[in-house]
């Protein structure tokens, strides 16, 4: 079964096909990375105003890339939230009227639940047979700019959220920290590679395990930054002329000679620590078979390092499995992978959908789950 | 009119308006003319294309009896825009028909323009903001005689007063600021005639598919006007 996939809850417009919910066929992301540089984020409306023209060609080269007309299309997937609304409601009517037009059946996908699938997504490789699926339950660590929550897999469309981020997520605390050091848009990568040569125990940057609980916070970490950077920074110049309606981010200026590198490994460690301890406890104690990173976050080396490590340490040979980056970081295969077990359940929706800006991963989008 | 991906030759164009809280579809085949209209609000998402399918069947159509379909491009709410847009871009992407934008602005002022009656059509652009162009009395397509504006409800006072023949002002503004305008000594349309018809807009883009002319499905987008 061949699954069109429509994700556009964020700042990437991506289309792919993947068939019988693990073989991607085709993968595309256009991304807007470059739109939102200049803003130090992601601005909203120019999301949506990005989404509306890209959408059109990046289906069809997903299309293009599968090698497959719509004839051989069994059902069209779209990510119904948590997103932005004005960004997801791209996707999901353009992905209502090829439903539609096509009489296929309609799969709407939670973002959440997608990123966790993007575990069961297999790059066919000739003459290698694909490697089995994550064995359940299984724990995973879904880290990205939005969202950062220790999940129990169950069994397919069945989660448990252990526990959640009670402030900023851990890609936002990485854009923050980025901001804070002067460098570039997305925090992550700009991050991992200021840190590469860094000291990272030379400061002291504060962990927040919040006792023996499974939620995470990475507010203080980020004010302990700003107090770090402080006598660094000179002051801001002053704004001159009109930004229009959308505001340019004007990064620090600081001192030639601060420590930039250290800073970066420091506040890097810090969280990562804070994400692979957490992880690898409720591993253990949860009785997990596997465990798995997925958003984002999870592109970042340090990370899938400390977690191998941390893993290795208190869960013994636990298997540790991290999807590919390209399929880390926002992706429409994650959502034609999911819609398969999500049809399979029985999950579509009619012309009538809406989208769900808020929707968390335990709450099922046609409210059975 | 061109074939369609289903190899059957398509004799009507689906127009799609969801620019303001007022939303509409319409079907023409050049002569005759089926439409529905209703007051979305913020509704635009759920009901549009379930509204496409209630019309087709209401004409006893299929969806392989469209040869076009057009897209209102705004000035209008932003959010609502990029729905209906998205919804035409599918359609015409599924379908292979040609896909094309007609300003909403047009479509406001070409009922009253084409019947010879000089007109500033209007779209709020809310927070008390409205955007607006001029338009000359004439037969054939509308003609805006200055690009549009986005400006306070003032300021279009102010140039309303400035414009040489006291033309009407037709559009889909907000109750206050029609009140307004009418105290301010301007003639608005009543409610009936400056509700934005789905049928003008298909009518409006009926001759150019007819010359076969298309917009590029990908790039369309809406007209975004900041004050
Ligand atoms: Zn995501």
């Amino acid at each position: 079964m061949n699954i069109l996939g429509i994700e556009t809850s964020c700042d990437e417009t991506a289309a792919a096909v993947v068939a019988d919910g693990r073989r991607v066929r085709s993968n595309v992301v256009a991304t807007q990375i470059a739109l939102h540089r200049a803003h130090g984020g992601v601005v909203p409306e120019l999301a949506a105003r990005g989404h509306v023209t890209a959408i059109i060609p990046v289906i069809e080269a997903a299309m293009g890339e599968a090698g497959i007309g719509r004839t051989s299309i069994d059902a069209v997937a779209v990510t119904v939230g948590p997103g932005l609304a004005g960004a997801l409601l791209v996707g999901m009517n353009v992905a209502k009227a090829l439903a539609y037009a096509w009489r296929l059946p309609l799969v709407p996908v939670n973002h959440l639940e997608a990123h966790l699938y993007a575990n069961w997504l297999v790059e066919p490789e000739p003459g290698l047979a694909p490697t089995p699926p994550p064995e359940l339950p299984a724990i995973c660590l879904l880290v990205s700019g939005g969202h950062t929550e220790l999940i129990v897999i169950e069994d397919h469309g069945r989660y448990r959220t252990l526990g959640r981020t009670l402030d900023d997520a851990a890609g936002e605390a990485f854009d923050k920290g980025a901001r804070l050091l002067g460098l570039g848009y997305p925090g992550g990568p700009a991050i991992q590679d200021a840190a590469a040569g860094g000291e990272p125990e030379r400061f002291t940057l504060p962990r927040a395990w919040l006792g023996g609980s499974d939620d995470f916070s990475f507010s203080g970490l980020k004010t302990a930054l700003l107090r770090l950077v402080a006598p660094y920074r000179l002051p801001d110049p002053p704004r001159r002329g009109d930004d229009g309606p959308f505001p340019a981010h004007r990064p620090p200026v600081l001192l030639p000679g601060t420590p930039v590198a250290d800073l970066a490994a420091g506040f890097q460690a810090a969280i990562v620590d804070v994400l692979a301890t957490k992880l690898a406890r409720a591993a253990v104690r949860e009785g997990a078979k596997t465990v798995l990173l997925a958003g984002g976050v999870a592109a970042n080396r340090a990370l899938r390092e400390r977690v191998g490590a941390v893993v290795a340490r208190e869960a013994g040979d636990l298997p540790v499995r991290v999807p590919p980056l390209s399929l880390c970081t926002d992706n429409a295969a994650m959502i034609a992978g999911a819609a398969f077990y999500a049809l399979r359940r029985g999950e579509q929706v009619g012309w009538e959908a809406e989208v769900s800006p808020r929707l968390p991963l335990t709450e099922s989008v046609d409210g059975r789950r | 009119m061109g074939t369609n991906e289903t190899g059957q030759v398509g004799t009507w164009l689906l127009a799609i308006d969801s620019s303001t809280e007022q939303a509409g579809v319409a079907l023409t085949d050049g002569d005759r003319m089926a439409e529905l209209g209703w007051h979305a609000g913020r509704d635009q998402s759920r009901t549009l294309l379930a509204a496409v399918d209630e019309l087709l069947a209401l004409q006893g159509l299929a969806l392989a009896d469209l040869a076009g379909i057009v897209a209102a491009t705004g000035p209008g709410a932003f959010t609502a825009l990029r729905v209906g847009l998205g919804t035409a871009k599918g359609l015409a992407f599924a379908l292979g028909l040609p896909l094309l934008g007609v300003s909403t602005l047009d479509a406001t002022a070409y009922p009253l323009t084409s019947a010879g009656v000089a007109t500033v059509a209007t779209v709020a652009a809310g927070r008390g903001r409205v955007v607006w162009a001029p338009y000359a009395a004439g037969a054939g397509s509308p003609h805006a005689t200055a690009e549009p504006r986005n400006d306070t409800l003032a300021d279009l006072l102010l140039a309303l007063d400035a414009l040489p023949g006291r033309p009407v002002v037709s559009g889909d503004l907000p109750r206050e600021m029609v009140r307004a305008l009418a105290e301010h000594g301007a003639n608005v349309v009543p409610p009936a005639l400056r509700w934005r018809r789905p049928a003008t807009l298909a009518a409006l883009a009926w001759d150019r598919l007819a010359a076969g002319e298309r917009d590029d499905a990908a790039s369309l987008a809406p007209v975004y006007l900041h004050g």
